[in-house]
């Protein structure tokens, strides 16, 4: 299974079949979503209005710990069983989690502000996130800071796995220390935590950024083996005329 | 297959080695990444003391805020139900903060017991629902959460 | 409808807080889309020219 879409053209083809599916549940989803979220929810209790702001920082949050675990599992596929569209899968990935954990950071802040009384503390769980942004930022970095690609793809992959200790950390944060966030809503099964009318938005959301992100895997890893191919012609080329010349 | 299964035994003992080291340094630091002091960590933890400055965190005892003629210093207690610290600040209270809410508070314990405050967060829980809910959950008994806004 | 907009004390949180997250993402959306078609336009250029210069034995390469 795994083996078989280790060759980028069945990978390819695989790929291109799902990507019109998850371009439209993409786009319906967060089209409802955005419903949900802005006209068909009530506001909070004790928060008013500024619930809205979980409707996307959840589910970024949400997202920024996914595509790293994806990054985790992509980079060990790599690694030991050196599977080429792992790797290529890994950068796609990455760009795309730093994007949703620099929109977490951001939308929380605007959150914290208002409620908390404070754009930014260093706890536990909020630290935890900046440290995963720069992890991101790493990973990106030092997959593109050797010449030769098989290294760099290596490195950042050993990069990936040592920071994967980091996922454990913010999500346990909440509840292994104490910190000025609060614990999850979601996953907790007592009582109020949260009500289906707000649970909603957030849910569609959440499905609709997941295949957002699939989505947008896709398109870049596309992009990425197009341009490994245009590298392999032009080398060949360039070979062929030192050869005849 | 022998060259990726030893592969594979280095990834996972790796992150065993890697897992165990970030729990020890986790456990060694724990004192440093806790936020914040609870009423009762301040009454049995000689090292809390007036020297130094600290977050208290912990509920605002309910009829204990008032505020002052100014209309910016704020008198109230923080209580973990077992313990409590009465606190004085001066200045701009968030939204979010109410008696019988979490709140955690930053500043220095003066040597008559109380804590000065220099800056206040409110802390919200992770109860999310509209106010008519919250109140028809009130009424019926079966949930003592915090006040509406 | 002006009411869904019209998010009180709290919209200066609020929309700035989503306008953030739109610009971001549809930024990532539209440069991820704009280099997997430039990479592929390139890659499809290639692979056409790639027979008729094999044949042409093409003079630049012999001056280089």
């Amino acid at each position: 299974m795994l083996q078989k879409y280790a060759n980028p053209k069945r990978f390819l083809t695989l790929a291109n079949s799902v990507l019109p599916w998850t371009t439209c549940a993409t786009v319906i989803l967060i089209v409802a979503g955005l419903y949900f979220a802005f006209a068909a929810s009530p506001p909070d209790y004790q928060q008013g209005q500024t619930v809205r702001i979980m409707y996307v920082h959840v589910p970024s949050a949400w997202m920024a710990m996914f595509a790293y675990a994806f990054i985790v599992v992509a980079s060990a596929v790599g690694l030991i069983w050196k599977h080429p569209v792992a790797h290529v899968g890994a950068l796609a990935a990455a760009p795309i989690g730093a994007c949703f954990t620099l929109i977490c950071l951001a939308t929380g802040s605007l959150w914290g502000k208002p409620m908390w009384g404070t754009w930014w503390v260093w706890d536990a769980r909020l630290t935890s996130v900046l440290i995963l942004f720069f992890l991101y930022l790493g990973f990106i970095a030092l997959a593109n800071a050797f010449d030769d690609s098989s290294r760099g793809e290596k490195a950042s992959a050993i990069l990936a796995l040592i920071g994967g200790i980091n996922l454990p950390i913010i999500k346990f944060s909440v509840d292994w220390w104490n910190t000025l966030h609060q614990p999850a809503s979601v996953s907790k099964i007592d009582m109020p935590s949260i009500h289906s009318s707000m649970l909603t938005p957030l849910l569609l959301m959440g499905i609709g950024f997941t295949a957002l992100f699939v989505t947008l895997v896709i398109i870049r890893v596309r992009a990425e083996l197009a341009s490994r191919r245009i590298n392999a012609l032009r080398a060949a080329k360039i070979h062929a005329e030192v050869a005849g010349g | 297959m022998t060259r990726k299964r030893r592969r594979l035994t280095v990834v996972l003992l790796g992150g065993l080695a890697l897992a165990t080291a970030a729990a020890l340094v986790l456990a060694a630091f724990e004192d440093n990444i806790v936020f914040f002091h609870s009423p009762s960590d301040i009454a049995t933890k000689k090292e809390l003391g007036i020297d130094r400055r600290l977050r208290l965190g912990g509920l605002v005892k309910p009829e204990s805020w008032k505020k002052a003629q100014d209309g910016l210093t704020h008198n109230f207690a923080i209580t973990d139900l077992s313990h409590e610290v009465p606190v004085v600040y001066k200045g701009i209270i968030p939204d979010l903060f109410r008696e019988g809410q979490g709140v955690v508070v930053e500043g220095r314990l003066q040597s008559n017991g109380s804590f000065r405050a220099d800056e206040v967060l409110a802390k919200h829980d992770e109860n999310y629902m509209p106010p008519e809910v919250a109140e028809a959950l009130r009424k019926s008994g079966k949930w003592k959460g915090g006040a509406d806004q | 409808m002006t009411e869904v907009f019209n998010m009180g004390e709290y919209s200066m949180y609020i929309w700035p807080a989503w306008g953030f997250a739109v610009l971001v993402l549809g930024g990532l959306v539209i440069a991820s889309v704009r280099v997997m078609q430039a990479r592929e336009r390139e890659l499809a250029e290639l692979e056409a020219a790639k027979p008729r210069r094999r044949r042409q034995k093409n003079p630049e390469g012999k001056s280089a």
